[in-house]
């Protein structure tokens, strides 16, 4: 249920040693239950028997209204949160479950630190792993360099524009020392031109920086433009309803998000979410 | 943290807008202190009674600057002492009242019932326990710096964006690194708007402190005002008190303005 990513036009690179030691993983979700208890007596199903495997390499997203426990789901992933019993997650078939800074992990917002520079919190995770700031420093200004950034590394977050603190906030997600990326909804508070731009900075950096991604949305378009594969989740309870490979080739551009191929893997998602939106309306 | 951002405003300030600035805010204490002046020339006699010029004021400093220059000294070392000690104090024991729920809701009730009896009657007692020396009033200036402060820095450290702590959490911080690197620099404008507040507040405590059996500060130098009926005297004493309360805070202003900017 895997997708071989195709080759880019050049090379990936290595970016730091801790990146270079480790090769990409896969990501294995066994049985992950959750539930959350609303009162003393009842319970909420957020999750329910959720398994998947992610392939190295690979860019999966995962689907679906607000509500549907995706972002629960990161967290269990990331070790924020713990699944119910029997729930397990696997990184390169190493037991992660509940472990913390396996991931590279993204909030739904940008979370920039007001008092450091853009460098600064691009180097966050870096610092935050044991590398001396000044070395972790040189590691990412060669990355704001190759990614046109240079100028900005001096600015502080509230000097920047909401893309470009996303940017930033994703340089220190390719800087923390996991080749796997978990990102929460990471353009949600983009304008739609904003946006664009940055799915196409993010798929150029994904060819230069290979990584695996599990990338959580509720935009189909950003879902299918960015993706290899998206899994549909259902709401009450967080379910796997369709799980559709994407039949866009690599390197990606904009042209990709009016061909057939496109239009048809969102007609299957749109359906797949239309049964979700159907759920709701009234019966007779 | 690096150095003091030179690019942070966004729009450049020119040479007239800082002078602009500073005139703006001079010019009240001219208009205040200028009207002062002609009320106690052009009022009638009996003024004199109740108030000093700004004028007599200053001549009467000058003119007993040894004594005044003592009990400055006294008063302004057991301020800054208290508040020095009083913050640190608070400062620690807001991250001590965070770090557990329970601990946070019994210690603030506590503080609460403490701070709630004037700071007045603790005066006595202390001058009663720990004799005419500076101590008492070191501590009462301790008291009562250090409950802004509390409350300033643990509401700080609550109101820290959930969506920080989850960042540290998914990055495997440390407890260190996650107080080094998030909540220390996050609680700093708390940290100033604390220091700004109780800097008023230290000097107060201290010449309250004194008002009960001390032989050199401020606090004596007010009493002796009321003793002789001295106007000038009574006035040099609240002069110098603000001088002091002004220096402090707008230390802790020119800090806040380096280090908590953001």
């Amino acid at each position: 249920m895997t997708v071989a990513r195709q080759p880019g036009l050049r090379a990936p690179v290595p970016l730091t040693a801790a990146h270079a030691n480790e090769g990409l993983r896969g990501l294995t979700i066994k049985d992950v239950n959750k539930t959350f208890s609303v009162t003393r007596t009842s319970t909420l199903s957020a999750l329910s028997g959720i398994n998947m495997a992610i392939a190295p390499g690979s860019v999966v997203a995962v689907l679906g209204p607000s509500g549907c426990g995706k972002t629960t789901l990161l967290e269990i992933v990331c070790g924020l949160q713990l699944p119910d019993a029997g729930g397990k997650i696997e990184l390169g078939g190493l037991d992660v479950t509940g472990r913390r800074g396996h991931f590279a992990y993204m909030p739904q917002r940008d979370a920039l630190l007001p008092w450091r520079t853009a460098l600064d919190n691009a180097v966050l995770g870096l610092e935050l792993k044991g590398i001396v700031r000044k070395e972790a420093r040189s590691q990412a200004q060669e990355l704001f360099r190759i990614f046109n950034l240079a100028e900005f590394t001096h600015y502080y977050p509230k000097q920047l524009s909401i893309g470009m603190r996303q940017r930033v906030a994703l340089l220190r997600t390719f800087l923390f020392p996991s080749t796997f990326m978990l990102l929460d909804e990471p353009f949600a508070s983009l304008d739609a031109i904003t946006r664009m731009n940055v799915h196409l900075w993010l798929l150029e950096m994904w060819e230069r920086l290979e990584r695996t991604v599990m990338l959580v949305t509720h935009d189909i378009d950003e879902a299918i433009f960015l993706a290899d594969r998206v899994i549909v989740l259902s709401t009450h309870p967080g379910a796997i309803v369709l799980d559709i490979e994407v039949p866009l080739r690599r390197p990606r551009t904009l042209e990709a998000t009016t061909t057939e191929a496109f239009l048809g893997a969102k007609r299957r998602l749109l359906d797949a979410l239309g049964q979700q939106v159907r759920a709701f309306l009234p019966t007779d | 943290m690096t150095a003091v951002p030179i690019t942070i405003r966004s729009t450049p300030r020119s040479v007239g807008a800082g002078a602009w600035r500073v005139a703006g805010v001079v010019a009240p204490f001219v208009i205040f202190f200028g009207g002062w002046q002609l009320l106690m020339a052009v009022g009638p006699h009996s003024l004199q009674t109740v108030l000093a010029s700004p004028s007599t004021t200053v001549s009467y400093i000058a003119h007993n600057h040894s004594e005044m220059l003592t009990s400055l000294r006294t008063t302004a070392y057991e301020a800054l002492i208290g508040y020095l000690v009083g913050n640190l104090a608070g400062f620690v024991l807001a991250f001590v009242l965070d770090s557990n729920r329970q601990v946070g809701h019994v210690g603030l009730a506590l503080m609460v019932v403490a701070q709630s009896v004037p700071v007045i009657a603790f005066s006595a007692v202390f001058a009663l326990w720990f004799g005419q020396g500076a101590l008492p009033r070191i501590l009462i200036a301790t008291y009562i710096c250090f409950f802004p402060m509390v409350l300033n820095v643990h509401r700080g450290l609550r109101s820290i964006d959930h969506i920080h702590n989850n960042l540290f959490k998914a990055f495997d911080a440390s407890h260190v690194q996650t107080a080094l690197f998030l909540r220390f620099p996050a609680v700093l404008p708390s940290v100033f708007t604390a220091l700004k507040a109780s800097a008023v507040l230290a000097v107060s405590g201290a010449i309250v402190g004194e008002l009960f059996g001390a032989q050199y500060g401020l606090g004596p130098l007010l009493l002796a005002g009321i003793y002789y009926q001295s106007p000038p005297l009574l006035w040099s004493s609240i002069y110098l008190a603000a001088a002091i309360s002004l220096t402090v805070f707008t230390t802790a202003s020119v800090l806040q303005r380096r280090l908590a900017w953001w």
